[in-house]
This record gives C-alpha cells, structure tokens and sequence, in this order.
C-alpha cells in the first residue's frame, strides 16, 4: 500500500491468530528454567552465599554466583556498574545474587529459596537531596551524584528585572512502571555450536555487547535475536534475562527459559525517572517570555543505566518549545536506593514539560492573554536559539499545531460544554504544548543500516536490525519499500532484530522511522538501480522479482543512513528536529469524592510527512493513555527501598473505562526538514504533555494546582 | 479425571487437576495463544472462553474444567464472530504489541454472542473491562468491537459454530472426581463428609478467583486438599421460599456467581444493592467464575457482597454434617465452625412501597480497583419527606464491614433535608476514620478472620525465589489516608442521597450552572 495509506499491519495477522511466538512463549528443547535470587536489603554488603542446599535440591542442574561470571560482572548501556550477580555489595532489593537453572519451572524457583544469602545491612539513602549532603551514605564509592548539566544562555537575573510578571512552581512527578504486558522474557540455546539469546529487547546490538562482556566471549560467538514483544517503552533498553539466560546456556551447555514474574517484574525492573523540578519563569506585560530558571533533582536509583541521558533531554527540553530573553538550566541525578531508574517514552521530558506548561498557563491568567497565544508569541524561528542554549536551525513547527488546537472542536464548544457540568461535578479545560527531539541527539545518534535484497526466491527481503515493539514500524517501512520498489505489497518481506543483520540500532527514541525509515528507503533505491543496472533493459519497471532474479541472481544492497546532525552542546543534545503538539484536555472532578474523569482529549500533532495515518494515530492513543496513567494514577511506591506495589492489583494502570469517549488525534503534517523523508518520530511526544494539560484543566475547574503526580483523588479533596 | 475439549479436540486430563488451565494449555499443548501477564487475573491475557463464558485461565484449575468446552484464541480461526472480530481488529488498528490480544478477541467474543451483547461505547466497555492493554489506549479496540456489535442481528445473538450455553441457571455438573489432589464432591453430603475426615487439611474452592491469585494451588497450598463445590447443585440455586416464622427469604446459594447475581430479576427485585454490587465487580471473566459465597468467606472487607448484604439483615447459612444453622452475614467469617460450609445466603423478602435502595463506590478508576476504595450501600424507606428504616453499610474502610447507625438514626430523625443529610454523613464518614484509625492497624493491612474457607488473601506465600517480596501485605500500595476515606464516604452520602431524593446539593456552592 502506497505510502501516506494506513496500510493494514503486517503483523497483525499472526498476532490475530495466536501463532506469533512472544519471547515468552518459546520452548526449546529440553530447556532449563532459570530462577535469579534476589537480594530482598536493597543496600547491604554481601557477606556470602552458600549453594549446597539448593544444589541438593531435586531437578536442580546449576548455582551460579559471581565467582561463575567468566568476564566482567556487570552490564549497563552506558557504564556497566550494575552486577551480573553481586559480589560484594547489594544497591536496591532485587538485584541478583545469584542463578538457578533446574530441569522445571517449580524446581528452579524452590531451589532459589534454598541459596543462603549472607547480608550485613547497610544505611538507606531514599531522598535524593539528602543523598548529596556529606554524611550521606554512599551508593557508589565515587559518590551519589550520578549526572550534573548545566545548560542556558544569557543572564537570567536580568531577565527576572526585565519581566512583569514571574511565575514559580515546584512539584514531584511519580515513579512509573512500563507495565508492558509481557514481562521480561527470553530463551537461551546451542545453535550450531554458537550461543544463542532469543529475548524481548530493544535492540540486539547493545545486548550482544554487554553477553559478550559479561562472558568474555567475542561477537562472533554470540547471536541475539528480538522477536517482537509484548510492549517495552524503554523497559527493555536495559539488560534483564538476557545475560542470566546466555550464562547457564555457556556453562551447562543447555538451552534455558526465563520469563519474569508480574510481580518480580513490577518490583525490580527499571521505572521511570521521579523528578522534583523548581520553575521560575519571567515575561513581559505584552507576553515575551524574559527568563527562565529550572533546577531538576532525577532520583537515578542504584545503577546509571541511562539516567544521564534522561536527564540531558530533561534539561534539553525544560524550556518548552519557546524563544527566553535568558535562560538558565541545571539538573542532577542522584543515586538511591530506590529500585532502578532508566528509559521510558519521553525519556524525561514528561516530567519537565509537566512544569513549563502549566507555568506558562499560569502566567497567561496573570498576563490575561490567552494561554496558546502566549505560546504562539514565544515560538522559535528558524534560527532562534533554545532555551537549553543550541540554535534551533529549523525552528519548531509549533504554530501549525496551535492553530489546529485553537480552532479544534473542544475549544470551540468550552464554554457550553463545561457549563454542563452535572451538580457536585466541575469540568475544567487545559490545553499544553511539547516538543519532543527524534532520534538519537547529537554525538550518540549513529545511523542506520538497512539491507534490501532481491532473493533467490523471487522476492524483495528488507532486513533491519531495529526490533518492533508494538510501533508498528515493520509496516511502515514495507510501506517505504513498496514505495522505492515501485512493487506490490505482498512482494516484499521483512526481517528484523537479529544480530546478524544490519546494526540499525535501537528502537528508541522516536527513531526508527525517521532514521532506519530512511536507511530503508535509501537502501531500496539502491537495490533497484542494481537491480536495473543489472538487467540492463532486459525487463520494464516495475520488475518482476520472480523473473528479475532469474536473469540476475541474487543482489544484496546494504545502505548506512546517518542523519545530519547538530553541533553537541553537550552528550546527546540538541536533536536533529523535534516533534511539535497541542493537547486540548477536558475533564470533569466529582467534588465530593475527588475523582477525575478525563471526558474529551484533543491531541494535535505534526508527524511531518506521513508514512501510515492509522499508525501514528495509534502510536498518539496509546501514549495519551500512558500519560494520564503519570498524570492520575501511576506511581511505583518504594518504602524503605522496598517496592510497595508490584502488582497489576495495586500498581493501577488505565483501563478501557479511563480513556475519554470522545479522543481525537489531529494531523497536521508538514515536512521536516531534517531528513529526506521529511518525517518526525512521533512514538513518545503523545505521553509528554497529558499531566501539564490535566493539571491546567484543574486549574480550570478547581481554581487551584497540584504540586504532586499523579493527582489522587486525596489530593484534590485535600484542601 | 475426566477429558476436556480444547478447541473442538478431545484432550486428556491434567496429570494433576490443580494445575491450572493456563499452564495445561501453554505448556503441555503448546497453545501458545493464551498469554500469561499477571498470574492472578488481573490483566485478561489469559482469557478463555469455558461453554461460551469468558474465563480467566491463570485463576482456574484444570479439575474445574474437566468435561467443559474450551475455547482459545486458536480456535476463533473459523468461528464466524471470530473472524469478524479479527478483521475489525486488523483494520481499526486494534493490534500493537498484540500481547493482550488474544484475551481482548475472547472476552469481546463472549460478551458479543452472548444473551445481552454490548452495543453502546459504555457496555463495550464494560464486556472489555477485564482486560489490560499498554500499547493502544483502547480506542481501536473498543471501536473494532464496535463495528462489529453495530453489525449484529438487532434480536437475536450471533450465531457461532460453538454457541455459549446459555448462562446456567444452576452449575453445570462436572463428574464428580475423588482425585486426592483435587475433590470434586458430587453432592453437599459428600462434600461436607470430605470436610470432616479431611479436617484442616481441606481447602474450600468455589470460583478460584481469590484463591488462586496468589498462584497455582499445588504452589500455594501443596499440603491441602481442595475441595471443589463451585458446581453443587445445592449450592447453585436462587429461589423464594418461606424459612422460620412466614418470613419470605430470597436463598441465594453460595455458589451463584457475580454474573448470575447481576443478571437474575429476583436478586434485583429483592435485593438490588446486591445486583449492583454484582455488576461492578472487575470484568466478566472474574464475574462468570466469581462466587457470593466466596466473596463472603474471604472476609475481606473490601469484598463488594458484604455491604450490599448488610443492609438487608441477611443471613448466612452453614451447614454441616449435623445440619443447618443461620447466622448474621457479617458474622459468617467468625461464627462458621470446623467442618460448615457457608452453604446460602439468606435475604428477607421485605417490599416496601417507597424503597431506595443501591451500592456505590468510589476511588481511583472508580473504586473497580481492590486499593484505595469506599464501598456504600444503602437502603431505606421513604415516606413523604422522611426516612424509615435507614440501613447505610460502608466496606473498605477498615477491619470490618461497618453499619453506620449514627448516621441511619439521624436520617430517620426527621424530616429529610440537605442539612440532614450532611450530618449523616459527617457522622458516617467519622466512623470510616474511627475504623481506619484502629491503632496498630496499618491502612490495608487488614486483620481476617482465621477460617478455613477464607480466601488466600492472607496466606498470601510468595514463590520463595521472590523471597524480596515476602513480608510485604498483598495489597500494599494504599495511597490513602483514614481521613480521606471518611471524606470520600461522606461525600458519597451527600451525592447519593441528595441525589436520589432530588435534594438540591449543600456545602461548597458548585460553579456549575444547575
């Protein structure tokens, strides 16, 4: 199907049917089960670990503990200081002491409660700020400090003198979990000989470089494949079964299963970043906005895994898609005890744009300007530099969305609609606007490569090495490959996520169809130059690839795209572009029982140019529904560094009754300029402005704000 | 054992009955389709559908199925709603990661051929309302569904090849089965003669969905015997009748599920707080295995039964080897003895002309959560501008099921007015925080009952490799404070009642134009 189509999804066929294989549902032969053992302290020195009683017990094959690891014993996609299995000192309740593989499920887990566990208690740090005074206990021996940025441009105090009117803000944002419906899943064999990991993942790469590290084992030796998953979000960026699974396969020769308990799952698997922000912003009596300050305090929990760069793209967008006279933007990230802190959609730009979007509404009260006016007066131009302090050479196509949002249906009927109100209830509007860099940032962002292939069987096979997750992503780029084919739909396959393949890196941050999308295009342009090369006029376009392939054999074209990137103002930032929107958000508050409903939700949205309408509007509802989980209901509790909800029974996320009635997503598609597609990711920007839009329609219908997310129905009956 | 019909096939039964549908049909049958994402029913990915009716695969013991016809997602391929459930699917984009998918196409299935299809967004909603979904935001699968239910025959049901049963109007008998591992009485006597030579070793199961959240039974309880009575006749009953002074009785037998419950006129003739309360208890799967009577022995007071009993003076009945005795409702979890089954409940036939009477509940996701809920139900008599026999019971608000006979006294002590009202519930919602505050009593640690019928919520023993999660209360992620729950039952007795009587509403004047 032509491209800017909503083509059917590829896979949904299989998924339909039941016969996709979900890591979880693979079975290899005669495989053993693994169990990790858990510290249950989540700080405390190790003070031994005996095995014989879980050896001892029936069916059990293999314990493994640190002094089994034949490489180095830890993993991390930036620094790899979280261990394999603990050697000397536990940082957060959960982290793995040791591995059991037994001949069942029952006896690998019996087993596990039979490894002794020596463990001296160490102090608790569980407040971020307290960890940074000297007295503090330390997480790391280096100390807790974690990540530190420092971003801006001009001075900010004079751009305090030179406003009329200043706004601050400070507010906590809540801990929240991917709930994916798969957990942590994967399978470990011999295949020929070679180790093979067949897990939920992000991208295959990453995870062999850190099973080859941990197994002292080289690239070659190690394969890893991504079937598609049940959801990840981020959740599945960081290492989980992947390298307890490659260790017991390595050592006892035998294929090996782990899938993660729910509630293993909830309580030890990496969260979203809880943030405690301070804003102050400055404007003029005419809306200019003359300053902005931003001090962000991340809770980075035990290990780094990718707090600093959550951190970075927190400070990157901490201004809001707007132009400030000055600017001044510091983060930390700090180490606690509190669990494991690491990606998830938005990559820690909901939590700031929670902020600066409901300043921003409040200072338009106080201005008496319209709120999207006030945000259509400070939008960058071509040209205009960040808040963060990088110019902004294309701009940011904001104005666009505004105007969509300004004259969409739930601004135009506000006033009615919300007097409608039933007795004891209040209806309130917000609106709020993001921004959200795709891709990878600068200095990390390392392209793509695609493989498009005429095959010995007569058909078109594009490899990349990206997983799909539940994006949609395979789709959309048999959709690019039709298009640069100029062949049918059903001529075309893909295959995806495997280690030999191409390294198109990771399925993040609303990259895959900007930069793999592209690397797919180009690579199919290539292959049928070859192809046509080849022919030399022997056949017409569109070709055959059935009677192509007879005349030319098989031809293999592999493509890097590297996308132009800005200068690195610091590891990671600015973007290539960045994804504009405008979410209108009504809702309705019981007052005598605090409950909120969210009843209507606008999310308008410039996706760029459009590869698949129904895909980005899918991609746009599931993370609106993921945002007013952070915004209403999600936090993962930790109480004395202990997980207090782990459990889809008590960790509430949004069910079907949750999501408004009335959810509209609205394209407003114009080309980016940053790629030859002319597209923009679009898979996280929906999660980003939902709590800052239901804070301000709060706002609108209670008169007052809220300082702590999400917003619990205590909250707003507490007075 | 007997067999079972998996999709059409006969299949041999479990090697061990208590292993639970979800393991026998992953793991020996490689019906893969069937997805595990929480293990205790929370989720729906695990959905089946048993004669027709949603079920919940993880909570329900392989034995419970012995005889019944399963269906998986792998057997939709041919079944004609099936299908055209899939192709709605696949063109409104109802599929993403496509994890809960499976569960999603059965509980719309068995809500779509059954006898009341969903056709309006709100009972989509609620026929979908078991299942989880992370990826979608629910908009394309609820408008798949839709398309679907809007092409429906307007009268008559969809026709599959496989019609659900009709929903049974008494359990459908399974062979009874004397497997140690996991009886299966064929009568009360029976049952109640396995209960006296089994002793404490006995494990009383009705629906599973509490006993089994905690994990498979051979898992959670390897020592006990479980003694299956979802499926006794006896037990499966509604029916009028006159018991102990003339005094007319509705006897709901305490196997009677939630979805009986909420679908039988005489429950909501006699007792419609309790078919509310039946309606809105968590989705259909939990509600077509889901008993009253194992809602009540859990003593939970979160549990929805209790209030919508309580305001009834019904009464429980045990029954045991010497025969049947009656006792307050509230007081079954205490007052049953070693060898009784909570065999019915009984609900006087009390008709009064100007009757109100409902359940409520509020908390986040509308208190259909099992954290951070107040449960509400009231009943009374209403003549003229007063009130008569007030009945107003609260759940969820501390160690037991509380009537609030201050507040029931000051509404019937005179005429009934906004004023009135709000200080019935200042005095309804001080008892919440009285009861919530019970010193030493954490908010949701919640002290049960020692008996043995009682659900697992208690006993809750975490695999021992999750030996990090041990310790911590099953339910443990309350947000809330005592005083919240007395401000939100408060509310909930000025919103309710002021609206049921078509009083104008007190207090903080509403912005909104009335």
């Amino acid at each position: 199907m032509p491209l800017g189509e909503s083509a059917p999804r590829i896979d949904a066929d299989a998924k339909l049917r039941g016969s996709h294989r979900y890591p979880s549902d693979l079975r290899p032969d005669r495989a053993l089960w693994v169990a990790p053992v858990r510290a249950p302290h989540p700080h405390a020195v190790l003070t031994g670990v005996g095995t014989a009683a879980a050896l001892a017990a029936p069916d059990v094959v293999a314990v493994f503990t640190s002094a089994d690891i034949p490489g180095h014993n830890g993993f991390g996609l930036i620094e790899p200081d979280q261990p394999v299995l603990c050697d000397a000192v536990v940082r957060c309740a959960g982290d793995t002491v040791a591995v059991v593989a037994a001949e069942s499920r029952r006896a690998a887990r019996r087993a596990a409660a039979l490894v002794e566990v020596g463990y001296r208690p160490l102090p608790l740090v569980t407040d971020p700020e307290a960890a940074l005074r000297p007295d503090a206990p330390l997480v790391h021996p280096e100390g807790n400090l974690c990540a530190a940025v420092r971003l801006g441009h001009g001075d900010v105090e004079r751009g305090f003198a030179e406003a009329d009117q200043v706004v601050a803000y400070e507010y906590r944002t809540g801990r929240q979990e991917h709930a994916f419906l798969e957990t942590e899943a994967g399978v470990s064999y011999l295949e020929e000989g070679r180790l093979t990991v067949c897990a939920g993942g992000q991208n295959p790469f990453a995870d062999r470089r850190q099973i080859c590290a941990a197994l002292d084992l080289p690239p070659e030796a190690v394969r890893v494949i991504h079937p598609m998953a049940g959801g990840a979000f981020g959740g599945k960026e960081d290492i989980s079964v992947q390298i307890l699974l490659a260790l017991v396969t390595r050592l006892t020769g035998r294929a090996a299963r782990l899938t993660l308990d729910r509630a293993e799952s909830m309580a030890f698997g990496v969260k979203r970043h809880p943030f405690r922000v301070a804003y102050r912003v400055g404007a003029t009596a005419d809306g200019e906005l003359t300053a902005l300050d931003v001090r962000i305090t991340a809770d980075a929990g035990a290990y780094q895994t990718l707090s600093p760069g959550v951190l970075g793209l927190a400070a990157e967008h901490a201004g809001g898609p707007y132009r400030y006279r000055h600017a001044r933007i510091s983060g930390r990230a700090v180490y606690t005890n509190n669990g494991n802190h690491g990606a998830f959609r938005g990559f820690g730009n909901p939590q700031v744009t929670t902020g600066i979007e409901q300043v921003l509404d409040e200072l338009a009260a106080r201005l008496g300007l319209d709120p999207l006016e006030l945000r259509r007066r400070n939008a960058p131009r071509p040209g205009s530099i960040a808040a963060a302090g990088f110019p902004l050479a294309h701009g940011v196509a904001l104005p666009g969305v505004i105007d969509s949002a300004a004259s969409g249906r739930l601004l135009r009927e506000r006033a009615s609609w919300t007097r409608a109100a039933a007795p004891g209830k209040r209806r309130g509007v917000g609106v709020a606007c993001a921004w959200q860099g795709f891709g990878l940032g600068a200095g990390v962002e390392p392209g793509a490569e695609a493989w498009a292939e005429l095959t010995e069987a007569g058909g078109w096979l594009v490899s990349v090495g990206c997983p799909d997750l539940g994006e949609g992503n395979l789709t959309a780029f048999a959709q690019l490959a039709v298009e640069a084919l100029g062949c049918r739909t059903e001529d075309v396959r893909l295959a995806e996520a495997d280690s030999d393949g191409p390294d198109s890196d990771s399925s993040n941050a609303s990259r895959t169809v900007f930069v793999v999308g592209n690397a797919v295009a180009q690579a199919c342009v290539k292959l049928r130059e070859a192809v046509r090369r080849a022919l030399s006029g022997a056949l017409e376009e569109p070709f055959d690839p059935v009677e192509a392939v007879k005349l030319t054999g098989p031809l293999r074209v592999a493509h890097r795209y590297r996308p132009e990137m800005p200068a690195a103002l610091e590891v990671g930032l600015p973007h290539a572009g960045y994804t504009p929107a405008a979410m209108v958000l009504g809702l309705e508050v019981d007052e005598l029982t605090g409950e909120i409903d969210v009843l209507r939700l606008e999310h308008h949205l410039d996706p760029g140019r459009v590869i698949n309408p129904a895909g980005v509007r899918a991609q746009s509802e599931g993370a609106i529904a993921q945002g007013l989980g952070f915004a209403l209901l999600e936090d993962a509790l930790v109480r004395d560094g202990r997980a207090a909800n782990h459990r889809f029974a008590d960790y509430l996320i949004p069910t079907a009754a949750e999501l408004p009635a009335d959810l509209e997503t609205v394209l407003v598609s114009t080309p980016d300029p940053s790629n030859p597609l002319g597209v923009r990711g679009i898979a996280e920007i929906g999660v980003t402005p939902v709590a800052a839009a239901v804070g301000n329609a709060l706002r609108d219908a209670l008169g007052r704000r809220f300082d702590r997310f999400p917003i619990t129905p205590e909250a707003v009956l507490d007075d | 054992m007997t067999e079972l019909t998996v999709n059409g096939a006969r299949l041999a039964p479990a090697s061990d009955p208590r292993t639970t549908l979800l393991e026998l049909l992953r793991e020996r049958e490689g019906l893969t389709g069937t997805k595990d994402g929480c293990g205790e029913g929370e989720c729906g990915a695990c959905t089946v559908l048993v004669d027709g009716h949603a079920r919940i695969a993880c909570l329900t013991p392989a034995g419970m199925v012995a005889g019944r016809r399963v269906t998986t997602v792998e057997g939709l391929r041919g079944d004609p709603l099936g299908e055209r459930l899939m192709d709605a699917f696949r063109r409104h984009g109802a599929v993403q990661c496509g994890f809960c998918t499976p569960g999603m196409l059965l509980a719309a299935h068995a809500g779509l051929a059954g006898a009341r299809p969903p056709r309006r967004r709100e009972e989509i909603v609620d026929a979908l309302r078991g299942n989880l979904c992370r990826c979608t935001g629910y908009a394309g699968i609820t408008g798949a569904v839709a398309d679907v239910a809007g092409r429906l025959p307007e009268a008559a049901p969809a026709t599959a090849p496989e019609p659900p049963a009709p929903a049974p109007a008494r359990p459908v008998e399974t062979p009874a089965s004397a497997d140690p591992r996991f009886l299966v009485p064929g009568s009360l006597g029976e049952a109640l003669g396995a209960l006296a030579r089994l002793g404490d070793r006995a494990l009383v199961l009705a629906g599973g969905t509490n006993l089994l959240v905690t994990g498979p039974l051979e898992d959670t309880h390897p020592d006990a015997t479980p003694v299956w009575i979802g499926n006794l006749a006896e037990l499966g009953t509604i029916e009028l009748g006159t018991i102990e002074q003339c005094t007319r009785r509705l006897r709901i037998g305490a196997a009677v599920t939630w979805a009986r419950l909420a679908e039988d006129p005489l429950v909501a003739a006699v007792a419609p707080a309790l078919a509310e309360a039946a309606a809105r208890v968590g989705g259909p799967q939990i509600r077509s295995a889901g008993t009253l009577g194992g809602n009540l022995m859990s003593a939970d007071p979160g549990a929805d039964g209790g209030p919508a009993l309580a305001v009834h003076d019904a009464s429980a009945e045990l029954t045991g080897t010497g025969g049947s005795r009656l006792v307050p409702v509230l007081e079954v979890g205490t007052a049953s003895r070693p060898g009784e089954l909570l065999t019915a409940v009984h609900v006087p036939v009390n008709p009064v002309a100007g009757r109100i009477e409902f359940f409520v509940k509020a908390g986040p996701r509308h208190g259909r959560a099992t954290i951070d809920k107040v449960t509400f139900a009231f009943r009374a008599e209403r003549v003229g501008d007063r009130l008569s026999d007030v009945r107003i019971a609260l759940g969820a608000v501390g160690p037991a099921v509380l009537r609030a006979t201050r507040a029931e006294h000051i509404l019937t002590d005179g005429t009934v007015d906004p004023e009135r009202i709000v200080a019935a519930a200042d005095a309804a919602g001080a008892l919440a925080v009285r009861s919530r505050s019970v010193p030493g009593t954490p908010d949701t640690a919640l002290a049960l009952p020692e008996n043995s019928q009682r659900n697992a919520l208690a006993l809750r023993q975490d695999m021992p490799h999750s030996a990090a999660l041990s310790g911590a209360a099953l339910v443990d992620g309350s947000r809330t404070t005592a005083a919240h729950s007395g401000r939100v039952v408060r509310g909930l007795v000025i919103r309710e009642l002021c609206g049921r009587l078509g009083l104008p509403l007190p207090g903080r004047p509403s912005g909104a134009v009335h």
